[in-house]
């Protein structure tokens, strides 16, 4: 067979809703709530042929998410597709659609194997069922994870429990793969042993590769696309390249920083006696470097985390929010 | 490694850039694939490749079919034109400011270079 | 790419990952129901015929055969091997890229193996059971479920009975959990009031030699026969459209 070309997928305005539900409230008691939102308008295209990053804190709706496009539930609303690169308009609805769910590999942490039967059960069910499942893969990697086929994954820790999370889906070979959140448990070698396998298999074997992870520092390097979500809507859907202009830092004396500052928009301001670092929205021109350099100022690149972190801040939510009723209710008064 | 304020396939391309200018890379000498490149520094494939493309693009690689990248003939000699037009725009000059401001005059600067060349070539 | 190629790829692709994910699930559901009854059906057979063998040696007489409450527990087996087999596969058959429709199709092969396996062995069972008794000397009462009287032709009907029988269970037992596994512990509980009057009616059904006569229906044996059968296959009908719509609808939690 002719190695498969990889898979995109598409968000149209998905709502998920869930039932009502039993949350436990702080001090241990529990009361209901009526159907909570797990997505809520969300719209994304994840471009077939990149490995795209999907970040956002808990409950920003990132398992939801993933798990519509492997099939595992419907949307309320909306439309979900999935389907080869090429004709994005030929793409279809993965619910119930065997063409796709073959071709879609969704790996949660721990999920997805049978639990009180042995590993090699479960390896079996997959071979049997993976098109373009690879059998030596998956045996040279359980070999690299050190994990024993005969042991039933109950009795796997939950690192090994998600290395084996890794090698199913690295196995599977699928032209949309995704990881959700497997690394949990994971010592740092493990981790990186994993990126690394991740990297040479997609070099190899061109697909898209999805992956969601809260250690950003680690793995924003492997991203080409990066997708964050926040409270059930998509964010920021963009290359890493573009995600990395929308930020930057100067560091050195006040005055010089501050002029070279200008008007820019102030994200972040630290100050250490006569020194001060800025964080800036935008990139940087060529003019600012010039003048950086001449000025004794230290230019530097906005790391994805802090970038993450500032966008999905409660507190810029509610400005943003508080903004846009303002203009709502001075709107209505005209 | 790689945490500058450029995109990082300007900072991969400086480093071969780099490595080349100092003779760490021979001329016609096969550098790492994109693969290869990817996995020894974990970074995305993608972002090697438009690094090694706007390198071939310059003149500093060229490619052979089926076989990889390498380096081009002369591309040293290129690479250290042009630096050696950048020095003096892009590290003497902000020198040359920063003593301005300091008060350093320009004979202060030219004695100092003078005695620092010669102690060199003493020892 | 060629398109027609493209095309063929694909209808060659989805029949192959279907066949597939059928016969997986069929044997991932169904081969446990065969070996681990089997060794059911060898401890029933020792019990069967030890416990007559001591109760002749002590000079004494029994009026009913193991079997007769062994079949019933058997049913119930058959039940909880379907409920356990789901509950294992179900996530890792939609995780390893199996749809819902196979799954099922997957769950009705299982079924009707695991049902002719059962239905076999009951009747067998039933045969040696009573030819045991007839060497001991005893007289030999049928039970009153799915016997339809001593002749070698009424075996047949026995078998097909009970092989209908032990499928409502096995589609229940796998509706059950489809139902924990949807619901949760809750509602899941709740659902087991139709799952249990799915296999009522079946028992019912399976007793129609008996009642015919207290309800005063006045049903020839014949007519009893065909009511029974006719019924026990309204109900696998039945539970198979109803773990059809359960199963549908089964949305899988990505972790444990």
């Amino acid at each position: 067979m002719t190695a498969p070309a990889p898979f995109g997928a598409r968000l149209d305005d998905v709502v998920v809703r869930f039932g009502r539900q039993r949350r436990v409230t702080r001090d241990g008691g529990t009361y209901r709530e009526d159907a909570s939102t797990a997505l809520d308008g969300a719209n994304l295209t994840v471009r077939p042929g990149t490995i795209t990053g999907v970040l956002g804190r808990n409950g920003a709706g990132k398992t939801t998410m993933l798990s519509l496009l492997a099939a595992y539930r419907c949307p309320t609303s909306g439309r979900v597709a999935v389907g080869p690169e090429g004709d994005a308009d030929s793409w279809e609805d993965p619910w119930e659609n065997p063409w796709v769910t073959a071709n879609v590999q969704l790996v949660s942490e721990g999920g997805g194997v049978q639990d009180d039967e042995k590993l090699r059960e479960t390896l079996r069910y997959y071979a049997d069922l993976r098109p373009h499942w690879d059998a030596d893969t998956a045996e040279r990697l359980l070999d690299l994870f050190e994990i024993s086929t005969r042991k039933k994954p109950n009795a796997l820790s939950r690192g090994k429990r998600s290395a084996v999370g890794a090698v199913l889906g690295l196995a599977s070979r699928a032209p949309l793969t995704i990881f959700d959140e497997v690394y949990l448990g994971m010592d740092a070698p493990t981790r990186y042993a994993f990126y690394d396998e991740i990297l040479a298999d997609y070099a190899a074997h061109p697909r898209t590769i999805l992956l969601s992870s809260h250690l950003v520092e680690e793995v924003e390097r492997l991203f080409e696309d990066v997708v964050v979500l926040d409270r059930g809507r998509v964010l920021l859907a963009e290359t890493a390249e573009e995600m990395a202009r929308r930020g930057f830092s100067l560091t050195g004396p006040t005055m010089a920083v501050e002029r070279l500052a200008g008007d820019r928009k102030v994200l972040h301001r630290q100050q250490l006696g006569g020194t001060v670092q800025v964080t800036l929205e935008g990139a940087p021109d060529d003019g600012t470097r010039a003048a950086a350099r001449e000025a004794g100022v230290e230019l530097g690149h906005l790391p994805l985390q802090d970038l993450f972190v500032r966008l999905t801040d409660p507190a810029a939510h509610r400005a943003t929010v508080a903004g846009r009723d303002a203009d709502a209710s001075r709107g209505a008064g005209r | 490694m790689f945490d500058g304020p450029e995109p990082l396939y300007v900072q991969i391309a400086q480093m071969i850039r780099s490595q080349v200018l100092a003779g760490e890379l021979a001329e016609d000498e096969q550098v790492m694939s994109t693969t290869q490149f990817a996995t020894t520094f974990r970074i995305n494939p993608a972002t090697a490749a438009k690094a090694f493309a706007g390198l071939v693009d310059e003149g500093v690689l060229y490619k052979r079919r089926g076989l990889g990248m390498f380096v081009a003939p002369g591309a040293r000699q290129r690479l250290l034109e042009h630096d050696r037009t950048a020095y003096f725009d892009d590290v003497l000059a902000p020198a040359l400011a920063q003593a301005a401001v300091l008060g350093i005059s320009d004979d202060e600067i030219v004695d100092h270079i003078r005695h620092r060349s010669t102690t060199t070539e003493e020892s | 790419m060629n398109g027609t190629a493209a095309l063929v790829d694909r209808v060659a692709l989805v029949r192959r990952a279907e066949s597939a994910a059928t016969r997986r699930a069929a044997r991932s559901l169904g081969v446990p129901n065969v070996v681990v009854g089997s060794g059911f059906w060898v401890v029933l057979a020792v019990v069967a015929v030890t416990v007559p063998l001591i109760v002749d040696r002590a000079g004494h007489q029994m009026d009913v055969g193991v079997l007769a409450t062994g079949g019933y527990s058997a049913r119930w087996f058959a039940f909880a091997l379907g409920l356990i087999m789901c509950a294992t596969i179900t996530a890792t058959h939609v995780a390893a890229g199996g749809t819902r429709r196979t799954l099922f199709r997957g769950a009705l092969l299982a079924t009707a193996g695991g049902g002719v396996f059962y239905g076999l062995a009951y009747t067998l069972a039933q045969l040696g059971e009573r030819r045991l008794f007839d060497e001991l000397g005893w007289p030999w009462e049928a039970p009153d479920f799915l016997i339809f009287g001593g002749q070698a032709g009424d075996l047949l009907l026995t078998l097909v009975g009970a092989t209908l029988t032990i499928a409502v269970y096995i589609l229940v037992g796998v509706a059950v959990a489809v139902g924990y596994l949807h619901h949760g512990a809750w509602r899941g509980t709740l659902l087991l009031v139709p799952n249990a009057a799915l296999l009522a009616v079946a028992e019912v059904a399976g007793r129609a030699a008996s009642w015919r006569d207290d309800v005063g229906l006045g049903l020839g044996r014949a007519s009893a026969v065909v009511v029974t059968l006719l019924v026990l296959a309204v109900v696998v009908a039945l539970a198979a459209g109803w773990l059809r719509a359960m199963l549908f609808r089964l949305p899988i939690r990505p972790s444990r």
